[in-house]
């Protein structure tokens, strides 16, 4: 599954994404909905995960707090930032702008 | 932003530790529950969570270095290691951290000691503005010299660089009517006195232009500590009015607390200087201050005053003739040449740090043969050379740290004893303090000093040769590299060493050569103090006569006391008063070329209470009174100067200046053997006599010579006084051998401190050289067993380890030798009568370090000459 971390950044950008959409999830979350959202294309490897999860966080993009799950489980739960919030748009639309210059160059052969 | 959450995290790492590892036990928790969920057996869908999560401690080390700083937390690693390290071997710890302390204690205290005296800038607002003006008359021999009150007021008038100058005279004055009479250390300034030290009263006001003008001058200011211990601190003593000097003066003023004086005053005072001052153009007695104007450099200030002086001379030819303006920063006049002594002090402790660097980079070197293992080890796990080296200096650096916080207390106590020690002359000394300054200096000099002796073993450790290391077998040879170094060091720290035994030598022969010297007359068993008439109840000379001989006879009978007299001023107390003369029926001479010598008015048995022989003609009698023909006596160096190859006797002499209700002026009729009057290492000035009684003079000190040693009499000689006068105040009373003691003080006090340093120095010289013997000694253990199973004789062996130390030795004192000659230039200014190159100095100085380093040697290499050659084969 390490195909998945090509593309440098890659993962951030799923990150900031997941929590966009999820609004407050813990790490194990965040794989599953990575996986769902992707239709099983995409798995974040978690052993990746954490150390981005601690990078962001220290970036200042990700807030944590220590909640009980929907099972009874203690477990850290992240959100966005507002400055996640921007960095996610920032990172959002220099991904379309690789995906477009991929696809120009693939379509131009 | 994220460098503070970096610095924060790594102060909570083990709470952070503790977090991810909850988390990621609770992520894989709930993959193994929805494996379950899904029907998975729970053994398996644990094993299946745990596969997809990975090696846990690689994921937690990766997270974990997101928060990682990098240098500084493997710096912290270090410094806990090399913690562990010193708890390891405390032996080694024990020694270098005493060390250091010993040093940079040593250092810090010196430098706070500059730092107070010389370097700090004075108390007041723009310091740098504040200037001393002197007048200077260098023909006559008075390079800096007080200003006359004719010359302050043209300075006054006519310069256009200062925002103001102000005269003033330091005066002791009598407090009487408010419970025993007290002298107070009195200011006697004109009104600017305060604009130029930038300081207004707290309380009241300062003096007002009109103050200073006579018959509105009765005004005083008191001095914040005068304040609080005469009138208890209340504010309703403006207004109040209080005796001074027999005169009703009114408190117009309190100074502010904060506000210090450049010397201790208790009350300050205007001048007014009387309507016919102008004729005193010749009469210097004033100190002058001023202030700058802002943005005038002290080269403009300078130019301007020594213009107007210079006018001055041309206009004034008879009394301003050969006079010249000096002006200085007040810093700089105050500090004097005590600022050069301080500054050699200071290199002479750096020189004591260097020689403690030595010394521990030694026992490192030593040490780092024994770790060589370890840091191959580590080399060969792959840490760099910059990261063992960085590992190393950290080592060092927490060694001197913890050197520096044991040097900082010994410091402190140092300090309490130097400000308590030290000679009174040195200004500024109780104000010495650890502040600021001083901290930052310690801080500096610990992080150079970890430095200075650590590089040089973390470089060499750090390039110590891998697989050779790590082959060898558990005791090493130590590389001849290393062996080389440390007796560099060695030669080094010897080098230092002669170098401040050198400099210690000079100033105590010096000092030795000073205190021998005779001054002239004998202080032992002789006692002093200060008594001073009120002119407004002693009018003339014939009260003040009246009083002074009832007084000695009422000292005279005082038991215990075998002569009582009285003078002027006692010798060495620098209270002068010289005045030029001129002598009757030789040919008139211009006032500029008049020559001047010292004046002291005595009573007639001042030369029996001081034991001064007498050389020639005889001394003043009870019959030498008011109305009696005027007699003079004078010094064997005031016939030798002015009387070259004549008899002085009978020769009659007037002086120009006055100094009691009398003009001074009589036939010689004696002539006494030389005192040296301004301390033992100024020649005898020449100086006339006259008597008291002729003189009209109620400024004086009392002298009491006892039959031995005294303590009681104190008392006595007090209550004496105060049954004839209950309004005279006697001063405090000291020991003649004090006031001689006094002026030698602050040469005592250097060659103290620099024998100290040099005795340090030579104890860390001798454990030095100890060291590399003892090592070397314990390297070669072998080799010396195979010697003596070969059948050497031991004494042979011993010479062949003195031998090697010989050599150190040989090299360390060439060198010292040789920077000595060329350092103890800086000395110059701190010798009297022995030369920096006294011949005797370096022998002596060589010899005892030769000795010491000698003894040092001989214990480790009679250690050798025991090895028994059996156990010696026997080891490996």
């Amino acid at each position: 599954m390490a195909q998945n971390d090509n593309l440098l950044g890659t993962l951030d950008l799923l990150v900031l994404k997941s929590l966009a959409a999820l609004g407050e999830m813990h790490g194990y979350g965040i794989v599953n909905y990575v996986q769902r959202a992707s239709d099983d294309l995409l798995r974040v490897e978690e052993g990746s995960l954490y150390p981005a999860l601690h990078r962001i966080e220290q970036q200042g993009w990700l807030a944590s707090e220590w909640k009980t799950s929907e099972n009874n489980r203690r477990a850290r739960y992240y959100r966005l930032t507002a400055a996640g919030r921007r960095q996610l748009q920032r990172e959002q639309e220099s991904w379309e702008r690789v995906v477009r210059g991929v696809t120009s160059v693939l379509k131009f052969a | 932003m994220a460098f503070g959450r970096k610095l924060a995290a790594l102060f909570r790492s083990r709470k952070l530790d503790k977090e991810l590892d909850e988390e990621m036990r609770s992520h894989l928790e709930m993959r193994t529950a929805d494996l379950v969920a899904a029907g998975v057996p729970p053994e398996e869908a644990r094993v299946r969570a745990l596969r997809a999560f990975g090696n846990s401690t690689f994921i937690k080390e990766e997270t974990r270095g997101m928060d990682s700083l990098g240098w500084l937390e493997s710096f912290l690693q270090d410094l806990r290691y090399g913690l562990r390290q010193m708890l390891h071997n405390p032996g080694f710890a024990l020694i270098a951290v005493l060390t250091l302390a010993l040093g940079i204690g040593a250092n810090t205290a010196m430098f706070s000691v500059l730092e107070a005296v010389v370097l700090r800038q004075l108390p007041y607002p723009q310091p740098r503005q504040l200037m001393a003006l002197y007048e200077g008359n260098p023909a006559k021999g008075f390079p800096r010299f007080a200003v006359s009150p004719p010359n302050f007021l043209d300075w006054q008038a006519q310069n256009h660089t200062f925002s103001y100058l102000a005269a003033l005279n330091r005066e002791s004055w009598t407090l009487t009517g408010h419970g025993e009479p007290r002298r107070l250390r009195t200011l006697v300034a004109t009104a600017d006195i305060f604009h130029v030290y930038g300081m207004e009263p707290a309380l009241g006001r300062g003096f007002s232009a009109e103050d200073a003008q006579i018959g509105h001058q009765h005004v005083v200011v008191l001095s914040h500590s005068t304040w609080r211990t005469l009138f208890g601190g209340d504010p309703g003593v403006l207004g109040r009015s209080v005796m001074l000097e027999g005169t009703a003066y009114t408190v117009i003023g309190v100074m502010p607390a904060a506000f210090r004086w450049p010397k201790p005053i208790d009350i300050a005072v205007p001048l007014a200087f009387r309507a016919d001052i102008g004729r005193q153009r010749g009469a210097h007695y004033l100190q002058v201050v001023g202030r700058l104007k802002p943005g005038i450099s002290v080269a403009e200030g300078r130019n301007d005053i020594e213009n107007i002086s210079r006018r001055l001379a041309q206009q004034y030819p008879d009394n301003d003739g050969g006079w010249e303006a000096v002006v200085l920063p007040m810093r700089e006049a105050m500090v004097g040449d005590v600022g050069s002594a301080l500054w050699v002090l200071l290199g002479a402790v750096s020189l004591l740090v260097l020689i403690a660097c030595a010394n521990i980079a030694n026992l490192l070197l030593a040490r780092a043969n024994g770790r060589n293992r370890e840091i191959a080890v580590r080399s060969a796990l792959g840490a760099s050379r910059g990261r063992v080296m960085r590992q190393l200096l950290a080592e060092s650096l927490l060694l001197a740290a913890m050197g520096a916080a044991a040097g900082l207390l010994l410091a402190r106590w140092t300090l309490q004893l130097v400000v308590r020690m030290g000679p009174k002359n040195i200004p500024r000394l109780d104000q010495v303090s650890l502040d600021g300054t001083v901290m930052l200096f310690a801080v500096v000099s610990t992080i150079a000093t970890a430095f200075l002796f650590g590089l040089i073993p973390a470089w060499k450790a750090a390039r110590a040769e891998l697989v050779n290391s790590l082959r060898q077998s558990g005791v090493g040879t130590g590389s001849h590299d290393s062996t080389r170094m440390r007796a560099a060091l060695v030669t080094a720290e010897l080098a230092l060493s002669l170098m401040l035994l050198t400099g210690a030598g000079l100033l105590v022969r010096s000092f030795a050569r000073l205190a021998g010297t005779d001054p002239g007359f004998d202080a032992a068993n002789v006692m002093t103090f200060d008594l001073s008439l009120p002119g407004t109840r002693y009018r003339d000379s014939g009260s003040v006569a009246r009083l002074q001989d009832s007084l000695l006879q009422k000292l005279q009978a005082v038991p215990g006391v075998t002569v009582a007299a009285l003078t002027s001023c006692v010798p060495m107390s620098f209270n002068d008063f010289s005045s030029s003369f001129e002598v009757v029926g030789a040919p008139p001479l211009k006032p500029e070329n008049q020559p001047s010598m010292q004046v002291r008015v005595i009573s007639p048995d001042y030369f029996r209470s001081l034991n001064i022989p007498l050389l020639r003609g005889r001394t003043f009698s009870d019959a030498d009174r008011l109305g009696s023909p005027r007699v003079l006596m004078i010094s064997q160096a005031a016939a030798r100067t002015f009387f070259p190859n004549q008899d002085p006797i009978g020769k009659y002499v007037k002086f120009g200046a006055q100094g009691g209700y009398e003009a001074i002026e009589g036939m010689i009729v004696g002539e006494v053997a030389d005192v040296r009057d301004f301390g033992l290492d100024a020649p005898a000035p020449p100086t006339a006599f006259a008597p008291i009684a002729q003189a009209g003079w109620g400024d004086f000190s009392v002298l009491v010579r006892t039959a031995g040693p005294s303590a009681g009499i104190a008392e006595a000689l007090r209550s004496g006084v105060l049954s004839l006068d209950r309004d005279l105040p006697v001063g405090d009373i000291s020991a003649m051998q004090e006031v001689v003691a006094a002026t030698l003080a602050p040469r005592r006090f250097y060659m103290l401190l620099l024998s100290l340093f040099s005795a340090l120095a030579l104890v860390l010289a001798g454990v030095g050289i100890y060291g590399v013997i003892a090592y070397s000694v314990s390297q070669r253990a072998h080799e010396i067993g195979i010697r003596l199973a070969l059948g050497a004789d031991r004494r042979r062996v011993l010479a062949m380890i003195v031998r090697e130390a010989f050599v150190l030795l040989a090299l360390g004192m060439a060198i010292g030798i040789a920077a000595a000659l060329a350092l103890s230039r800086v000395l110059r200014g701190m010798l009297v009568g022995v030369s920096v190159t006294d011949p005797l100095t370096y022998v002596a100085v060589g010899l005892v370090l030769a000795a010491v380093a000698l003894l040092a040697c001989v214990i480790p290499a009679r250690r050798a000459t025991r090895v028994d050659p059996m156990i010696a084969l026997r080891y490996e």
